[in-house]
């Protein structure tokens, strides 16, 4: 059963790859970028042989402490479940949960996460070579059981998840609640470790706060599961026996609770498997909300794509992880401003803070070029109904300017009302309206050539496929290079401006004229193409998953 | 065994000269599957169309060529008139479609996926709202008006892509196993409300696995197989004296297990 599941894994794995050659060449790239780096980690650690043992275990314990930490949770972000074998696929067949598990495991280790654990393995290794043979056999052992620990509890927390999120609103609800989570960890991080000893925004840091920083970690790590297996070594070469032997006595209950709390959820599986529960959600259509948008095809466009900003929570997290580096990056700035004493550099940085609105109209190509990608295969209602391309780009660059460009004024004259510096505002609308106006039309044009197939947001889990994190890479590259490119005629005259405050009033216009032609010119041109191609994007949205 | 599209004639009382769907040598190809191979076929105006095929027939295929969702490698359609891939806006103006397969906008209550489909056919929001609370009602769907459409069961689904089909009013109906997942009460009106539409002098194409049911709704039929079209004209015509589903099965070569097949079978 190993055996046959794990070729089932490879096989389906490799499949899905060959899907299409960009996406093999790209997940290749993709692949020894990360295992360059991690061969690099590994050299690393070997490294670590230099230095004493206690040092090396405290460096040891928080990087291979929080890589067990984060990888249930990588699991759950980037990869979802494990679909392929899930085990309410073998439901139908007379197989236990006792006979599934050993393979479901196996199947684990293989994957890009298991081959970077066998390079780190090599590096762990070479740190504790030189530590007498006893040591070496704890590491190796401690190794050991830190991976299985890793794949286990990655398995067993996503089994888990997905029986409890198989109703769509608990579903919904996690998605959102994981964002937030990741919006407020970021903000507490960067509220935590904001480098009072350091000079300004992190330029600077001393190596001592850095050790510093690392042993506190280290030091509350060691402590959890997720450092248990890592300390072993460490305590064992200072001689301290008994909590060596604790240590891997925890490790051991630790594995045994994971692999029966895994166990139990393929039980379940095996007897029930998922359906995706309704819960006869109730929405009420406001009358008012629709009076904003115009009569006719393309605003009945718009009217559909801002229901969806609300109500799809693939939507809405994209929405707020668009907002989550403004919003990092301004408290870091306030926070950082906010002596009582306001010194030089203070006053360039309440320039430069006023500057930070353009942040979020950066987002505007992105969130405009993927719209069309999430409507999947529901986009055949329009196909059907004739929808030419034009309403459609206007449709949704209307949706897409209703979300944005309140929340861009309310930024805007937050970020002003903190700085005062009110001489900048004519050169930051003008890039503003560059970066948002034309981030839209650049969006709507690229939106029309460039789409990817989105897992449903009624199916189980909350990862993507592999196709569409690289395409999604590869569009958020596009979505931030582009705007950069379409505000050079306004920072022209915003960096004139430092001395002649009258070209302030030109980038104001020179920003806005840009900002409006590209919207028209990439509606029309995005419109055109899709006229053209309407079949092949439907083709290129619908989920084949 | 097969038998050419010109050996079964239609019927003369329809009216060939302006037929609801004219379809000319179209092709279609997936990779090196061919899925519709130089497909000829007239649906005239103001009949029950049944569509019937076995499982990849090019049923839905060629459904999707005529609604405008997959370009034919070549061939033409034209719908009332108008060709779909030269003029799609005016085709698709005089189409309602319930596709197979696609999902729809189930982020959207039920009602408002009536009004957003009214919407994009070109009706004003107020007449969208109307006709589809009108047609919620009548398919059973009024109490779960402002439910989303994701909450919704399979055959309720079926049923608001149906209406969402119907709303604008349109000339010819294109149905893709409309009676799939429904139940027998809702399947009784949705006979009524398709036999209503042909009455004033609508046209509705159906594609269905179930021969008993296009037997009893359609009088005409065309059976596809392998992408090619085996017979079409008047249900009386291609069944030749048999029953559909006897006729059926004549047409795309029935398989029947020898005594020697699968005799393992059962003897466990």
């Amino acid at each position: 059963m190993v055996r046959k599941l794990v070729k089932l894994q490879l096989m389906l794995q490799w499949r899905a790859l060959r899907s299409s050659t960009a996406v093999l060449v790209i997940s290749i790239i993709f692949s020894l970028g990360v295992i360059g780096g991690v061969v690099r980690a590994a050299f690393w650690v070997a490294g670590l042989a230099m230095v004493t043992p206690d040092v090396r275990s405290v460096i040891t314990v928080a990087v291979f402490g929080a890589l067990t930490f984060c990888w249930p949770v990588s699991v759950i972000f980037l990869t979802g479940s494990n679909e392929i074998l899930d085990p309410g696929r073998f439901a139908l067949y007379p197989v236990n949960a006792h006979k599934l598990l050993p393979g479901l495991l196996a199947a684990g280790f293989f994957g890009l996460g298991g081959l970077a654990m066998t390079i780190g393995w090599v590096g762990y290794a070479a740190a504790w070579f030189s530590s007498g043979a006893l040591v070496f056999s704890a590491a190796m052992v401690g190794y050991a059981l830190g991976f299985v620990c890793c794949v286990l509890s990655g398995r067993a927390i996503s089994a888990l998840l997905v029986r409890l999120l198989a109703k769509r609103k608990a579903r919904d609800m996690a998605m959102l609640g994981l964002m937030l989570f990741v919006i407020v960890a970021s903000l507490v991080f960067q509220l935590l470790f904001t480098p009072d000893s350091a000079d300004e925004l992190g330029i600077g840091l001393d190596i001592g706060a850095i050790v510093n920083w690392v042993s506190g970690i280290a030091g509350i790590v060691r402590w959890t599961p997720f450092g248990w297996p890592w300390a072993i070594p460490g305590e064992l070469a200072q001689g301290h026996w008994a909590v060596a032997t604790a240590l891997f006595v925890a490790t051991v209950i630790l594995l045994t609770c994971w692999a029966l709390l895994w166990q139990r959820e393929i039980v379940r599986g095996l007897v029930s498997p998922l359906e995706s529960g309704g819960s006869g959600e109730r929405v009420k259509s406001s009358g008012l909300f629709d009076r904003f948008f115009p009569a006719g095809v393309a605003g009945a466009v718009a009217k559909r794509s801002i229901r969806y900003w609300r109500r799809d929570p693939r939507r809405l997290m994209g929405l707020l992880s668009g907002l989550l580096v403004p919003v990092i990056t301004s408290v870091t700035v306030l926070v950082a401003n906010s002596s009582a004493e306001l010194t030089a550099d203070d006053l360039v940085l309440n320039v430069i803070s006023s500057y930070l609105p353009i942040m979020l109209a950066l987002m505007a190509a992105t969130i405009t070029m993927w719209d069309i990608s999430y409507d999947g295969s529901a986009l055949g209602t329009q196909i059907i109904a004739g929808v030419s391309g034009l309403q459609d780009r206007q449709g949704r660059a209307w949706a897409a300017l209703m979300i944005l460009a309140p929340i861009q004024v309310l930024y805007l004259l937050g970020m002003f009302i903190y700085s005062g510096a009110w001489e900048q505002l004519p050169n930051v609308l003008g890039l503003v309206a560059a970066v948002l106006l034309g981030g839209v039309g650049i969006g709507s044009w690229a939106g029309s050539y460039w789409q990817t197939g989105q897992r449903p947001v009624g199916q189980l889990t909350l990862g993507k496929s592999s196709n569409a994190s690289v395409m999604a890479f590869l569009g958020a590259f596009v979505g931030l290079l582009a705007p950069l490119l379409i505000v050079i005629p306004t920072v022209v005259f915003v960096v004139l401006s430092f001395n002649n405050p009258w070209a302030s009033w030109v980038a104001l216009v020179v920003g806005a004229a840009t900002g409006a032609l590209l919207l028209y010119f990439g509606i029309v041109f995005g419109g055109r193409h899709l006229d053209a191609t309407w079949p092949e994007v439907l083709e290129r949205v619908t989920w084949k998953g | 065994m097969t038998e050419p599209y010109a050996t079964v004639p239609l019927r003369p009382a329809y009216d060939l000269a302006h037929p609801a769907v004219e379809i000319t040598g179209l092709h279609k190809n997936f990779g090196s599957k061919r899925a519709v191979d130089n497909l000829i076929m007239t649906v005239p105006a103001g009949c029950m169309f049944g569509f019937v095929g076995p499982n990849g027939a090019g049923k839905t295929t060629t459904l999707s060529m005529i609604t405008g969702l997959l370009r034919p490698d070549y061939g033409t359609v034209r719908v009332l008139g108008h060709d779909v891939w030269q003029n799609p806006a005016a085709a698709k103006a005089l189409m309602g479609v319930l596709p197979d397969g696609l999902r729809l906008f189930d982020r959207l209550s039920g009602l408002e996926m009536l009004q957003l489909s009214g919407e994009l056919h070109g009706l004003s929001s107020d007449l969208a709202s109307q006709r589809g609370t009108e047609l919620l009602g009548a398919l059973g769907l009024l109490a779960d008006a402002n439910t989303i459409v994701a909450d919704y069961s399979a055959g309720m689904t079926k049923k608001i892509g149906l209406a969402c089909a119907l709303v604008h009013n349109p000339k010819l109906l294109i149905l893709d196993e409309p009676f799939e997942a429904v139940d027998p009460v809702s399947g009784q009106v949705i006979r009524e409300i398709l036999k209503q539409f042909v009455a004033a002098n609508g046209t509705v194409i159906m594609s269905s696995h179930v021969m008993e049911l296009v037997e009893t709704l359609c009088d005409v039929v065309g059976v596809i197989s392998e992408g090619h079209l085996l017979a079409a004209g008047p249900l009386e015509l291609v069944r030749a004296g048999k029953s559909l589903q006897d006729r059926f099965v004549e047409l795309v070569g029935g398989r029947e297990l020898n005594g020697e097949g699968l005799s393992w079978l059962g003897n466990s």
